[in-house]
């Protein structure tokens, strides 16, 4: 490469990709470290000051550029190396990109680099989708797409004359002719599962949810959050509020502190537990949609008791919903659950585990229960007493409870009687197992609002929820909820009811305009995002199968599907182009184009318009030779020369017409 | 390079499995493709109006002047033009004569470009046809055609040699006087011929009889040269008796001199102005 700078790359083309790199880098400068953005706007700003003749360019006279632009890629590598503690993953790719990008910026010399840049830069747009993939992102995505191809079209246009503001008109206009090829390409590309390579790193981070153990005092955590953790859409009928158990991770373990699923879970598909369902009625079958967020973990939040879904998940005996892959892309099931529950049996080890406790812990509780067994002749008859406990001892519930002791559940019960859900289940299930009744806690998620703009229900993260499940001889598993023992109403009309005040807005009536207008825009968005990540990404291999599908084209394999694309794409690229070549013919070449037509048909009968001939020269001459169409030429050309030179009121239709019937009475 | 890029973003997308990444790849894939259609628009439906260069002599640039007409309503940019050598071998990138620029054309209008090529040899030069390409709007695809030069230049022999004209030879001369052309004894009236000075058009014949006539001279003896190729030294090579003659052409006509030309296989009569210089030189330049 010539070590001149070029002077093809004018201030202004430099201006457009240092302009262009830095958008796209933009969406990624809150993950870098301040040195990084630093250097990448001290290269590139040196480069478009250099342009611009503020300062001096690295010259050939002062360093080997050669030998600068090692030094320099090294120590990036370094730089970037040791940042990330040698773990050369996404985050470490991105650095190290964009470092090399600020380099090259610099030493941006011949048209050649110039284009590795903005290429490059397409690239950037890239590698910030793999963070995040909202709407926004997509929007903004577009924005760079639009800005890198203005600047390459600046690039090869400026010399003929287009402003920046040509360049994105042209862009934009590029942009959305292209829009047809990408969303044909988009349906019919045959989608690959990934990964091809490796598992995807540090995807999940930043990604809240529950998790599979529970120390009191964690749930609050969630219980303020506004985040979004799955919607639904029901088909047909659905739970009463009363009903909607979001079932999560079954916590069965304790160790006095805190509660863990079982290690060992016996994992059968769903369609496995049909065989004993015998015959339901369809009122009691819900069949839904869940498109549950990104949480990193493998569970499925599911109703009671899940009878198929597609595609297909475990579950384990505890009724846990799991995904064959943890969940770090939004994820959507088709799921049927049935209402009733069916009996079932559970073995000698499972109901010791339901019933174990840790020795020594929690001695008022245990003496408690003990009270209450021998007091009692029947499971059912203790269940209800501690939930009368629980009712008439003036229990509280509330997300901020107050400090507990050393024994949390004992320090719970008999001294703060503060506490949220967690505090509830957890003790219950104590009280239960010391008592000789097998019992569990079950997380998730209770309620879920419905969005006014859309028919899917919306569930929160602070809908997070725990409950507790009994072992009842004669029943089998049965969900007691001793929250709703307390406050009930925080099961039937959800935590921000009860609480309403945490959000700024809400202290407003809810009637006021402004907060009508606020929520209704919010459920807008959350219908638009909705509807984004069913139909856009959740568009996956299976998605896609589905969809072909129902299209009537079945037995597809990538072979027919890339025939087919590759048709289709072929038909629209022609229509494109048709549409792209014709529009240079505006409605004052169609009306020299009819004329041209006429005088073709006269030349046929031996009038040739001679190349000085103007059409009204030409119609006297007509004229005079063949009295019979005289008329006729006459008109014609009146009405060309009114169409053509003037702003006459001649319809351009009534012109065709009358050089269309000249040719008939011929 | 681009490929490459494609490629990447789409092996990406498939790897994390995401939906936007896939869209990107074909939007940029759709951008690409129309791209390729807008370079092509680009060029669509320029035609070249008009190749034509001036005669020159050897040593100075040819002007091969394309006029070129834009039907279309939409502006044509960055127009690249170029011609290359005729000797090529497949496999061996051609040598670029020339190279010229044409930034813009509007809708509707028609610019001209030149392109000079320097004269090496004296006679009729061809241009081998002219490319034109184009790389708007985005520089990665090269939109390009080729149209023929039907016109082409004469070259005129370098006017180079001794300054002074040959003597006068008079019998050779008053040989030929009577019959010979000259511009001062008036003989009467022939039919105009393309060439003739404009001086000598007959006007008043012109108003009587609508034809153009031109008027015949004869007679000036004492500034008729005769510029002979066998009275130049025989051991001079044939090129430079060629521009010694072209010198003394172009030296008489300046001097407004009349003079007659004689070439090994062609004999011009006497005369002068315009019309004459103009057919001397030409049968300099096409000598064999």
């Amino acid at each position: 490469m010539a070590g001149r700078y070029s002077t093809l790359l004018t201030p202004a083309s430099v201006t457009w990709a240092f302009t262009a790199v830095s958008v796209a880098i933009l969406p990624h400068s809150t993950r870098f470290s301040i040195w990084l953005i630093l250097a990448f706007a001290v290269m590139g700003g040196w480069r478009v000051l250099g342009a611009f003749q503020l300062v001096p360019l690295p010259d050939k006279k002062y360093v080997s550029i050669w030998l600068l632009k090692q030094i320099f890629a090294l120590a990036i590598f370094v730089a970037t190396y040791v940042s990330f503690n040698g773990q050369l993953g996404r985050d470490a790719g991105v650095a190290m990109l964009t470092a090399l990008l600020g380099l090259k910026l610099l030493e941006m010399r011949a048209p050649r680099d110039f284009y590795i840049v903005m290429f490059l830069a397409y690239f950037l747009v890239v590698t910030n989708l793999f963070y995040s993939q909202t709407l926004l992102t997509a929007a903004y995505m577009g924005i760079v797409v639009v800005l890198v191809t203005a600047g390459l079209i600046h690039f090869n246009g400026s010399q003929g004359g287009l402003n920046p503001r040509d360049c994105f008109k042209l862009s934009a206009q590029y942009c959305l002719q292209a829009v047809p090829i990408m969303v044909i390409a988009f349906i019919l590309f045959p989608r690959i599962p990934g990964p091809l390579w490796g598992i995807p790193q540090n995807t999940s981070d930043g990604i809240t949810g529950l998790s599979d153990e529970m120390t009191i005092g964690n749930i609050s955590r969630l219980g303020v959050s506004d985040e979004i953790a799955f919607r639904v859409k029901f088909n047909g009928h659905e739970p009463s509020a009363r009903d909607l158990y979001w079932r999560g991770p079954v916590l069965g373990d304790t160790n006095g502190t805190t509660w863990r699923g079982h290690q060992k879970t016996v994992r059968q598909l769903p369609p496995s537990i049909d065989h004993e369902r015998g015959e339901i009625a369809p009122e009691d079958l819900y069949k839904y949609q869940i498109i549950v967020e990104p949480h990193g973990e493998k569970w499925v939040f599911v109703l009671d008791h899940l009878r198929s879904a597609k595609p297909a998940i475990s579950v384990t005996r505890d009724h846990q919903a799991i995904a064959f892959k943890p969940i770090n892309r939004r994820a959507s099931y088709a799921l049927t659950s049935a209402r009733n529950r069916h009996r079932e049996t559970i073995t000698e080890l499972e109901r010791n585990a339901a019933l174990s406790l840790p020795p020594g812990y929690h001695p008022r509780t245990v003496s408690l229960s003990e009270q209450w067994l021998s007091a009692s002749n029947s499971n059912r008859q203790i269940i209800d007493e501690a939930l009368t406990f629980y009712r008439q001892q003036n229990f509280i519930y509330t997300l901020t409870p107050k400090k507990l002791s050393s024994d949390a559940i004992d320090s719970f019960l008999f001294e703060t009687r503060e506490g949220f859900c967690e505090y509830y289940a957890s003790s219950f299930v104590v009280l239960m197992r010391a008592a000789g009744i097998p019992a569990r806690v079950v997380t998730g998620y209770q309620g879920g609002e419905y969005n006014a703009m859309s028919d899917f229900m919306i569930v929160r993260q602070r809908d997070a929820h725990a409950w507790a499940e009994v072992y009842l001889d004669d029943e089998g598993w049965v969900r007691v909820d001793p929250t709703a023992a307390v406050a009930p109403e925080r099961v039937s009309l959800g935590l921000s009811e009860i609480f309403p005040n945490r959000s700024p807005l809400s202290v407003l009536d809810a009637d006021n305009p402004v907060v009508f207008t606020w929520n209704r825009l919010r459920d807008t968005w959350d219908a638009v995002n909705f509807n984004w990540s069913r139909w856009v990404l959740g568009y996956s291999p299976t998605r896609q199968r589905q969809l072909l599908d129902e299209f009537g084209l079945e037995n597809w394999n990538y072979g027919t599907l890339i025939i087919a694309l590759t048709i289709i794409s072929a038909i629209t690229l022609t229509i494109i182009a048709l549409l792209i070549l014709k529009s240079g013919v505006r409605k004052c070449d169609q009306t020299m184009l009819i004329y041209e037509k006429f005088c073709r048909k006269l030349a046929k009968i031996g009038f040739q318009r001679a190349p000085h001939e103007g059409p009204l020269d030409f119609a006297h001459r007509v004229g005079k030779r063949d009295t019979k169409i005289a008329a006729d030429v006459d008109r014609i050309t009146r009405q060309y020369i009114s169409l053509r030179y003037t702003n006459g009121e001649t319809d351009i239709g009534s012109f065709a017409n009358s050089v269309r019937q000249f040719s008939h009475r011929k | 390079m681009l490929a490459i890029l494609l490629f990447a973003i789409l092996v990406g997308s498939i790897n994390y499995d995401n939906s936007l990444g896939y869209m990107l790849t074909f939007l940029l894939g759709g951008l690409y493709l129309v791209a390729m259609l807008h370079t092509y628009r680009n060029l669509a439906g320029l035609s070249a109006k008009h190749i034509a260069a001036d005669p020159v002599f050897v040593g100075e640039h040819m002007h091969f002047l394309v006029s070129l007409d834009n039907p279309k309503s939409h502006f044509k940019l960055q127009l690249k033009f170029s011609v290359l050598a005729t000797e090529s071998k497949l496999f061996k990138r051609r040598r670029v004569l020339v190279e010229n620029e044409l930034p813009r054309i509007d809708a509707r209008e028609n610019a001209t470009v030149n392109l000079p090529i320097k004269a090496q040899t004296r006679g009729w030069h061809h241009l081998s046809r002219i490319k034109i390409s184009s790389t708007f709007p985005l520089g990665i695809f090269v939109a390009w055609g080729f149209f023929p030069n039907k016109q082409p230049c004469l070259v005129y022999p370098k006017p180079e040699g001794q300054t002074t004209l040959p003597p006068l030879s008079n019998l050779t001369f008053q040989e030929h006087a009577n019959a010979g052309a000259g511009t001062e004894d008036f003989r009467g009236l022939r039919e105009y011929t393309p060439g003739d000075p404009v001086k000598r058009i007959a006007w008043k014949a012109l108003a009587k009889n609508d034809e153009l006539m031109s008027k015949q001279f004869g007679g000036d003896s004492d500034s008729h040269l005769i510029l002979d190729w066998r009275h130049i030294d025989n051991e001079i090579d044939k090129e430079k008796r060629l521009s010694q003659l072209c010198l003394w052409v172009v030296i008489a006509s300046r001097a407004q001199r009349a003079f007659s030309l004689c070439l090994p296989n062609e004999m011009i009569e006497v005369g002068s102005g315009e019309a004459h210089r103009l057919r001397c030189l030409r049968s300099l330049a096409e000598c064999q």
